[in-house]
């Protein structure tokens, strides 16, 4: 594993003034800033309007997770000449189980790292919290729906009737 | 730092492409039905660019007491499905729709739904489709020329359904021009629908043929990158021509090792051919020679498994020579091969691997035989790991022994009971 000396440290900063320095390894793990950072290498402030400090600590945090498994699996490589499957395999599982863990957060939370990852275009967080929403709506009615996502039904009665009424290829038998 | 309420909605602030992103991971009817959570998502589902059709979805319904009007129930359940499919395509928006899926057994028995809904997914233009094939009660498939004539189709997966065998696939025509990645599964495939698929999709990279019958005798692609013919039975001679290729799985267990011809193989990095056990059903009469080790000399990773008959054992020791040096070959793992009776054949893989790194013989229980006294002319210096499998220790010790006139040193030596019996 190559570890450069002169890694380069850039700060991120958060809405709400915080900031946070992360190496560049990190940081480009957000495609968003990834490009920032190719179109001007030097610059090293990157100011996130669009994300509060909270969130930005979580998005960092799991970026530093991937890297470091990453970085990991690349180093057994190096040494042994490939990586054996198994060991692969439980490092695999062991990511997916920390991912499964960092995934515990309120639905509030979840939607917000959700515009995070969508706004610093990180695919792997944004699939896990995607996946993760969509696990909650999977298979629920829409009641238990609005019960998990803390939803006001706005619509009347009749409003909501008449919608099923209109497609009622999507109601009929409902569970 | 509190800033909200636990039980202040967060999702439905999210922009429409986030939350289409979201029901984009749903089954369509999941999706669909989150239109009456609040105004909000009165639409939303209209514009999520990911169709996921479940027939599994669509449970038998249980009205009637009389179990003898099964055939009723399945096609009553069918009509409601189509019913579903047709009206979301009806009522989704225009919006773009990169990828259609449809999923489960469904038996069409009025074999026209599902072709009307092929059809119409691939007017939609989408980059991926993904279809479980419903089972007719016909011979011949002929799903509609959209479908094979979709310009904007990246990946196209058929799966047809296993209830009744195969179905032999056979298409006017096919111009797939973007198409990059084709796996079909439990179909038969002969020779016109191979000749027009390579020609009909120029950027084929990848194709994947699982559990299929092929009567096809020539695979030539300049483009194609992985091959995978995965439990496939291959009913006629198959020569496989693909300079491009990298990648190579073959898995047919009912064949001998000469139905296959490799040539102009110069790019072959991984290659998987198993080939193991004859078929006395199936004989193919006039095979030509074996050529098949001779092109993967730029190999980096070989997984052989065939049972050499007798008259072979010439032809594979004239075929490996022809190859002349594996200079790539790191890694070697032999099985399912009269391994002892013919270790001269491994000796020869020996000879010509400079730089192998691991060897895995796997070894049948059944093959004690007799050490050939065959003069060493040669010593490989090292080999990093060995692995054996085998159920008989004494069995593995002896091949280590053997092992050990061909190679000086070998770091670590594994034995293992077999994985793959």
């Amino acid at each position: 594993m190559a570890r450069s000396s002169t890694e380069n440290m850039i700060t991120l900063m958060s809405s709400d003034g915080e900031e946070f320095m992360v190496t560049e390894k990190v940081a480009r793990e957000c495609t968003t800033i990834r490009n920032m950072l190719e179109d001007d290498c030097v610059i090293t402030n990157i100011p996130l309007p669009n994300v509060t400090s909270d969130i930005l600590s979580m998005v960092i945090e799991y970026c530093m997770e991937h890297v470091a498994a990453a970085e990991k699996a690349a180093a057994e490589t190096a040494e042994k000449g490939s990586s054996s499957a198994p060991a692969a395999a439980k490092a695999n599982k062991d990511l997916e189980e920390w991912d499964k863990a960092f995934m515990n957060v309120d639905v509030y939370t979840l939607c917000d790292l959700i515009l995070a990852a969508n706004y610093l275009n990180v695919s792997g967080l944004l699939d896990l919290t995607i996946q993760t929403a969509a696990n909650l709506i999977k298979g629920k009615s829409p009641e238990q729906i609005r019960k998990t996502f803390h939803i006001q039904n706005d619509l009347s009665l009749e409003e909501e009737e008449k919608i099923r009424s209109q497609t009622p290829w999507a109601f009929e038998k409902s569970e | 730092m509190k800033r909200r309420s636990d039980r202040t909605d967060r999702i439905s602030s999210l922009p429409d492409d986030v939350l289409a992103h979201v029901l984009s991971f749903l089954n369509t009817r999941d999706a669909v039905r989150t239109c009456v959570l609040s105004k909000r998502w009165r639409n939303t589902w209209t514009i999520v660019p990911v169709l996921n059709f479940a027939f599994n979805e669509f449970p038998t319904e249980l009205v009637s007491e009389d179990d003898d009007d099964d055939i009723n129930e399945n096609i009553k359940e069918e009509l409601r499905f189509d019913s579903f499919v047709c009206s979301v395509l009806d009522n989704r928006g225009p919006s773009h729709v990169d990828t259609v899926t449809f999923t489960g057994e469904f038996m069409d028995h009025f074999c026209e739904p599902s072709m009307r809904w092929f059809h119409r997914a691939a007017l939609l233009m989408p980059q991926v489709i993904s279809a479980m094939i419903p089972y007719f009660e016909l011979e011949e498939l002929n799903l509609p020329d959209s479908l094979f004539s979709c310009a904007s189709l990246e990946l196209l997966e058929l799966i047809h359904c296993p209830f009744n065998g195969r179905a032999y696939l056979k298409q006017n025509s096919i111009a797939l021009g973007s198409l990059k990645t084709l796996m079909l599964v439990n179909l038969v495939l002969d020779d016109d629908f191979a000749q027009k698929l390579l020609l009909g999709c120029p950027v084929l990279e990848d194709l994947q043929l699982f559990n299929c019958e092929l009567l096809i005798s020539d695979i030539s692609s300049n483009v194609l990158n992985e091959l995978i013919l995965d439990d496939c039975w291959i009913l006629r001679h198959m020569r496989i021509s693909c300079p491009a290729l990298v990648s190579l799985f073959i898995s047919s267990r009912k064949n001998t090792v000469q139905i296959i011809s490799l040539e102009n193989m110069t790019s072959l990095v991984y290659a998987t051919i198993n080939l193991a056990g004859s078929d006395d059903e199936n004989v193919v009469d006039n095979l030509p020679k074996l050529k098949l080790l001779s092109c993967l000399s730029n190999a980096t990773s070989l997984q052989l498994r065939f049972l050499p008959l007798p008259e072979l054992k010439e032809q594979l020791e004239n075929d490996i020579s022809n190859c002349r040096t594996f200079y790539n070959l790191s890694s070697l793992d032999i099985g399912a091969w009269n391994m002892v009776k013919h270790f001269s054949l491994v000796a020869l893989f020996l000879e010509h691997s400079p730089v192998l790194k691991q060897l895995a013989l796997s070894l049948n229980r059944d093959v004690i035989q007799e050490m050939p006294r065959r003069d060493v002319s040669f010593q490989l210096e090292y080999i990093e790991t060995v692995n054996i499998f085998c159920d008989e220790k004494k069995l593995a010790s002896k091949l280590v022994r053997l092992l050990g006139r061909y190679v000086k040193t070998m770091g670590n030596i594994n034995v293992r009971k077999f994985l793959d019996g």
